[in-house]
């Protein structure tokens, strides 16, 4: 099973194989998740399965702070990008130190984190614990929130 | 380009904050208010150091308030703000919730005034609160908690200024010393035991 990460931080337990995400100098999450699928899509479209790890608090510009959540701004363009096709749909593993009634109570609309394919972790874990969740998410995947239908009433979410 | 006034009496400062903004933005910087000439006096966006020894150095942030009540005027102190500032309820004035140190302007504050400036073209669609959302948003605590956690995670030194302002509200996260109570033969279950006092676990 392949692990995207998508993390500033090189944290041990990713294993030292594993590159953190460049942060962009330019303020906009938006061009950089953008750059990011390009660069990354044809590596990962030859790839059957997957899984994303997430910096739930990553800075992935260089304007960012830590609290403003990035992460799961990642996460949501991940699950509404077309063009990335079955990789829009892998499950993702979110961490965080921050405790999840904390994030959903500063931002309701992270919702997204307690959708089917996504599983939260609060740090500090170990290589085990990780270990642990990939084997258990892997056979069978979860269905996940992904993609917006366009033909149906706006803003609706197809399984 | 947009125009940015810096009005602050501690010259190191003003020449930090000067710094990180040129090349996004015209920056006017003075020691003190009255110095701006007519020819700058409606810059979008205002800088205003409102700790209580601007005032004693001639200015009255009360009336560069008013002066400027055309300008977004996002405020800060290294100490406690004056009352002309915490008390105006106008939404072109947010003071900045997290002290400005005059020897170190510190990452946080430049990052929302870069935020304020990346927001400003597109204001016309944002909502009215945006700006002061923008600057009275950030939580200075927060974002010590995660950043040092996470520096500690990756066995790096957190900065000293996340890990003093911890200290004063977390103190039984840190050894005498001074130092995270961080344990290398537990080191996993130290983080998440700093973790715990950190968010009142």
């Amino acid at each position: 099973m392949h692990i995207e990460l998508l993390d500033d931080c090189a944290f041990p337990w990713q294993g030292a194989a594993v590159t953190p995400c460049s942060v962009s100098p330019e303020d906009n999450l938006d061009r950089w998740f953008w750059t990011w699928a390009r660069e990354h899509r044809a590596r990962l479209y030859a790839l059957t399965r997957g899984i994303f790890l997430i910096n739930a608090n990553g800075r992935f510009t260089s304007g960012a702070h830590r609290q403003d959540l990035q992460g799961m701004e990642v996460l949501k363009h991940i699950r509404v990008t077309p063009w990335l096709g079955s990789i829009a749909t892998w499950h993702a593993i979110v961490y965080s130190f921050e405790p999840l009634d904390d994030i959903l109570a500063r931002k309701p609309g992270d919702l997204i984190l307690t959708s089917p394919g996504v599983t939260f972790l609060r740090l500090p874990v170990t290589d085990r614990d990780i270990s642990a969740r990939c084997s258990h998410i892997d056979p069978p995947p979860e269905p996940c929130f992904y993609g917006v239908n366009l033909d149906g009433p706006p803003g609706r979410l197809r399984v | 380009m947009t125009k940015i006034a810096i009005i602050d009496l501690r010259d190191s400062r003003r020449e930090r904050l000067a710094e990180s903004a040129t090349g996004r933005a015209t920056v006017h910087p003075v020691r003190v208010g009255s110095v701006l000439s007519e020819t700058t006096s409606r810059p979008d966006l205002v800088l205003l150091h409102v700790g209580r020894d601007q005032e004693a150095a001639g200015d009255s942030i009360h009336r560069l308030l008013e002066r400027f009540h055309d300008s977004l005027t996002l405020c800060y102190s290294g100490g406690f703000p004056v009352e002309a500032a915490t008390s105006n309820k106008s939404p072109s004035v947010a003071v900045f919730p997290a002290f400005v140190e005059m020897d170190d302007v510190g990452v946080d504050f430049v990052r929302t005034v870069n935020k304020v400036l990346d927001l400003f073209p597109q204001r016309a669609s944002l909502e009215d609160g945006w700006f002061r959302s923008a600057v009275k948003g950030f939580d200075a605590i927060l974002e010590a908690k995660l950043d040092v956690l996470s520096s500690i995670l990756q066995r790096e030194e957190p900065a000293a200024s996340r890990k003093r302002l911890l200290r004063k509200h977390y103190p039984s996260a840190f050894g005498t010393d001074g130092n995270l109570l961080v344990h290398n033969e537990s080191f996993i279950e130290s983080v998440g035991q700093i973790r715990r006092v950190l968010f009142h676990e």
